[in-house]
């Protein structure tokens, strides 16, 4: 969408506009301006990537000297760590609790989402940006104002430590956001579209899902990566819904950083664990990521 | 569109958010006025829990650090996310590459993250910054417990683990700077430094209010990164509010839930206060269908 | 869009694999391996039970759970349980006795814990299931001192496990280098540490758990002069006492030789100093010391020797104090108690408790030897001087935690140790009244 394509630089545009015998020298500096921005930006990626290397380093190296000070820096690599967390802890576990959970609040928040932000997109006037302005006041709640109630409310009904639970949690917190972005999205849709097919015999939801949904695909794509990854990175909502049968990746790590070795290493190996993923999402799915993050902050 | 067909799409998003989010708040804040426990019913206290939050010297270093560490890390994000957004503006190829491995430490799940953070300076695991410090100066820094040694460490992991995010943000912004005003300002011999003061930043204003914005309120509800990072909150003093809640209110036996649910109130107001000229401002754009 | 969807075709395939690579390791649990099973006896179950345990890892609590796992999930049992830090135990603890459903049907308690859950009246007395079972389990061979250390207001509520003591450790080889004798009181440690600060290798000789037993070491320091948190006579709390004063300046005096940042270690993290070579005294509770002796945790596995926590005076007792650690059953389990103590008998066993050693100090301590157990000698000598559980009182828990930040305030020099004992003063004679009311 936004990084498709490498865009002319602004050094090189600039380039356009200078007089000829101006040219070569600016050229130069074009040039060398990106050579230097390379390098800046390598030496960033270094230093935002050095917590994630240094944590593969502890939990590759042998075990006796995982967390040596002084560190040592040359060592024979080992997954004996990565084995052991697979072994002896329910670590698939906790990832497919993960995964389902938010793969089922994505699919809870985007049904009910949708619908809303498509009528509000298309229904200008008072209403509209009273529903809106709310949704955007929701938001600004802390977390532990609903979660604590929450907490209660499951126990009582006894579905505490359900996936349900939580995953009705994340729909109720996610709608606001999801609603505003996939409002903007829809936004985007000229409201022809919708009448046009009205014309030809669709009733409104008709029109909405026959016609509007279709065109939506790169906007439901992103709404649902972004409720997925507010899911998966969530700390507060499973640590006071979930204990033993839906535990997630993130809280079941966050029981391990006080454990001493062998485990210790075990828990640097599952944050490699779960960092990989990460890494590859963002170089793979980046476009939706991007569009998703970009506009759920410009209205969200 | 038909009201009737606006109220079959919202209908049901409406009711989700009055049941699920209206009525937890309704009960955060009948319990801020009792004293109660989780499971049983709560015995009316007035305005007990506030008075006795108020008067809570813990309560009082919790909202400082809170304030300050939100202050301090919006205004240090604002300039590094605008530094990088610059850098990766002019990167040539490659870009989606770097942009990609820069967005990872926002999107693993904050707590982890910092947790990898915290070894790098943590003398007892071998940390590589310690090492590298005090190779350099023969120092050692007390990052856990010198009160703000460890309030720098906090602010340094939030930085690092929100920079990706305002730098996503202001890329985006940076591409609709109007070419032609840089041309022209080029023109009339504006230097580097001169175009950015004078033509990017102007033009970014809106977009540098927003993300302040966003970023205090996120900064205010700084919770899980603690964890890890400030293992001696409450001793040296770099205890955040949220963390205060659940310690009182859920992670240990006294679990006084009147008391944290009246500092959820609280917070509660203030968010409300710093938010609402964005949600007036959002709400007249809706309207008059601008948005 | 073409990208798109092979990106995302990718990001799939990524995905399974993962998954399969997970289903590979969904069979085999080699924690509970490493113990050989034990007979565990029950009535076989018509519907599926799932037993869920928390337990706290360490490899001296290890054993008892791992016991349970791999013996009693069998004939309709299913015995759970997932590595945990202490920090995560506490918390859970917290939360699954707070409702009227938990999460789990046996829970890991210690002497601290029992008071505040006893009162509450969240936990399972185990009297009856106690005596019903005394024979055929051999309870006689249990303990005395450590089912005391697990009582409340004379009712049992958890079947202890083994026991965990205050425990001095030094590294032997440092001390023969400098030709120095095994520290007896806190005096001596403190010379000892400037002895091997002045030789130069070691920069900071002496590491203590302040994260998490700064109460447990000042209350050893109380106990080591014969005093407690309060005066048993006139029912007021001590920290004006000069025994207070002596006890914390002997730890105030040490803070020279421990690194700057040892408010922030917990007893992993003392481990680790001493793992990594960085520190060569250490204290820490009993059940955390066979770890140094393993070849594949540190280099100088070899180097260590245990001693009982130094004493505040000259023959004076030890500072040692005792928690017991043990089974307990929530209130709000749902599944027969009479079921679940007969899991946490079976992980009890004289069988069970000889292959819990070295690791814990059991519950049955007649398999205990000074040969099968390296530190043996040090938590005997501690027992037979003395060492005692923390006043099993319900005001236990909120005393412990509010102390523990003042104290842990003049270790790093932000108050006076004086200024530090006022303000405890006040703090536990609140704590006192609102225990009371």
């Amino acid at each position: 969408m936004m990084l498709q394509a490498p865009a002319p630089t602004t050094a090189a545009r600039m380039v356009m506009v200078q007089p000829k015998w101006m040219r070569s020298t600016q050229a130069g500096r074009a040039k060398r301006t990106t050579v230097l921005v390379t390098i800046a930006l390598l030496a960033v990626v270094f230093v935002a990537m050095s917590p994630f290397i240094w944590t593969l380093m502890a939990a590759t190296k042998p075990t006796n000297i995982a967390f040596a000070n002084p560190p040592h820096f040359l060592f024979q690599p080992t997954l004996d760590a990565f084995v052991n967390l697979w072994q002896t802890t329910d670590f698939y576990r906790y990832t497919l609790n993960t995964l389902a959970i938010g793969a089922m609040s994505v699919l809870g928040t985007l049904v009910f989402a949708a619908p809303a932000a498509y009528a509000l997109s298309r229904f200008g006037g008072k209403t509209s940006a009273i529903i809106l302005a709310f949704a955007l006041l929701i938001r600004s709640i802390p977390g532990f104002a609903i979660m604590l109630p929450f907490y209660e409310f499951a126990t009582t009904l006894g579905l505490y430590d359900t996936k349900l639970a939580l995953t009705v949690a994340f729909i109720a917190v996610d709608l606001p956001f999801t609603i505003w972005l996939l409002r903007n999205f829809f936004a985007a849709i000229p409201p022809e579209l919708d009448e046009a097919a009205m014309i030809d015999g669709c009733s409104r939801w008709g029109a909405f899902r026959r016609v509007i949904l279709p065109l939506m695909q790169p906007g439901l794509v992103t709404a649902g990566l972004l409720t997925f990854l507010l899911a998966f990175q969530s700390f507060l909502l499973p640590v006071v819904l979930a204990d033993v049968d839906s535990q997630t990746v993130p809280v079941f790590l966050s029981t391990q950083i006080g454990q001493s070795l062998p485990l210790l290493q075990q828990a640097a190996a599952g944050v490699v664990l779960l960092t990989l993923p990460v890494l590859i999402l963002a170089l793979l799915a980046q476009r939706y990521l991007v569009a998703g993050l970009a506009a759920g902050a410009v209205k969200g | 569109m038909r009201r009737r067909e606006l109220l079959i799409g919202v209908g049901p998003s409406l009711g989700v958010m009055l049941l699920l989010l209206g009525v937890p708040l309704i009960y955060t804040i009948v319990w801020s006025f009792q004293s109660v426990k989780f499971g049983a019913p709560g015995d009316w206290m007035g305005l007990g829990n506030y008075a006795r939050v108020l008067q809570d010297p813990t309560f009082h270093s919790a909202v400082l650090f809170t304030v300050g560490f939100a202050i301090a890390s919006t205004a240090v994000l604002l300039v590094l996310g605008y530094a990088l957004a610059t850098l990766l503006h002019h990167a040539g190829r490659g870009r989606s590459v770097f942009l990609g491995v820069l967005l990872v430490p926002y999107v693993v799940p904050a707590i982890i993250a910092a947790t990898a953070f915290s070894w790098l300076f943590d003398n007892s695991f071998g940390g590589l910054v310690n090492f590298i410090l005090e190779t350099i100066t023969g120092e050692q820094v007390q990052w856990f417990t010198n009160t703000w040694a460890n309030r720098g460490l906090i602010l340094l992991a939030g930085v690092w683990l929100g920079a990706p995010f305002y730098m996503l943000v202001l890329l985006g912004a940076l591409k609709g700077v109007p070419s032609e005003q840089l041309e022209a300002a080029m023109a009339d011999g504006a230097n580097w430094w001169q175009r950015q003061w004078y033509v990017v930043i102007p033009t970014l204003g809106p977009m540098f209010r927003f993300l302040a914005l966003i970023g205090i309120m996120n900064a205010l509800g700084v919770f899980d990164i603690l964890i890890p990072l400030a293992p001696n909150a409450e001793t040296v003093e770099s205890q955040s509010v949220s963390l205060y809640v659940y310690q009182k209110a859920f992670a240990r036996d006294q679990q006084d839930l009147g008391l944290g649910s009246a500092v959820n109130v609280l917070m509660m107001l203030v968010m409300f206060i710093l938010v609402s000229p964005f949600v007036r401002n959002i709400y007249r754009e809706v309207k008059a269908g601008t948005a | 869009m073409l990208r798109s969807h092979k990106a995302a075709l990718f990001a799939a395939s990524t995905l399974s694999a993962l998954l399969v690579l997970t289903a590979c390791g969904a069979g085999s649990r080699t924690g509970a391996q490493e113990v050989d099973a034990v007979a565990c006896d029950f009535p076989a179950q018509e519907q599926e039970v799932e037993v869920n345990v928390l337990a706290y890892s360490s490899s001296a609590t290890d054993p008892f759970t791992n016991m349970m796992v791999a013996s009693c999930s069998k004939d309709g049992v299913e015995v759970k349980h997932a590595p945990i830090d202490f920090g995560g135990q506490y918390q859970k603890t917290a939360t699954t006795l707070a409702g009227n459903t938990g999460s789990y049907d046996i829970i890991e308690m210690y002497s601290g814990a029992v008071p505040r859950y006893a009162s509450t009246d969240t936990l399972l007395a185990l009297d009856e299931l106690f005596e019903k079972h005394r024979e055929a389990y051999d309870f006689d061979q249990l303990s005395e001192a450590m089912l005391e250390g697990l009582s409340y207001d004379g009712k049992l509520y958890a079947l202890p496990t083994q026991s965990n003591v205050f425990t001095l450790v030094y590294r032997e080889d440092i001390y023969e280098e400098f030709g120095l004798d095994a520290p007896e009181t806190y005096a001596d440690v403190l010379a000892d540490a400037e002895v091997i600060q002045a030789g130069g290798e070691i920069k900071f000789p002496v590491a203590l758990p302040f994260a998490d037993g700064t109460s447990t070491l000042f209350e050893g320091a109380l106990a080591s002069q014969g005093s407690t948190y309060v005066d048993p006579k006139t029912g007021e709390p001590t920290f004006l006492s000069p025994e207070a004063e002596k006890g914390l300046n002997a730890l105030v005096d040490l803070v020279p030789y421990m690194d700057p940042q040892v408010i922030s270690f917990d007893q992993p993290r003392v481990q680790q100093q001493l793992f990594n070579g960085t520190a060569a005294i250490g204290i820490m509770y009993s059940g955390r010391m066979a770890d140094l002796t393993n070849p594949d945790l540190t280099q100088y596995s070899d180097g260590f020797a245990f001693a009982p926590a130094p004493a505040i005076a000259p023959g004076g007792k030890t500072s040692a104090i005792l928690s017991v650690d043990g089974w307990s059953i929530p209130k709000n389990t749902k599944i027969d108690p009479d079921l679940l103590f007969r899991l946490m008998a079976a992980s009890i066993t004289e069988e069970a408790a000889e292959q819990a050693l070295p690791f814990a100090y059991p519950s049955r301590d007649n398999v205990v030897t000074e040969h099968n157990t390296p530190y043996a000698a040090a938590v005997q000598e501690a027992l037979s001087n003395g060492a005692g559980t923390p006043p099993m009182e319900t005001w236990l828990g909120t005393m412990q935690g509010d102390t523990a930040v003042l104290i842990q305030q003049a270790i790093i020099g932000k108050s006076s140790v004086q200024d530090v004992l006022a303000e405890a003063q006040k703090i536990a004679i609140r704590t006192l009244s609102g225990a009371a009311e």
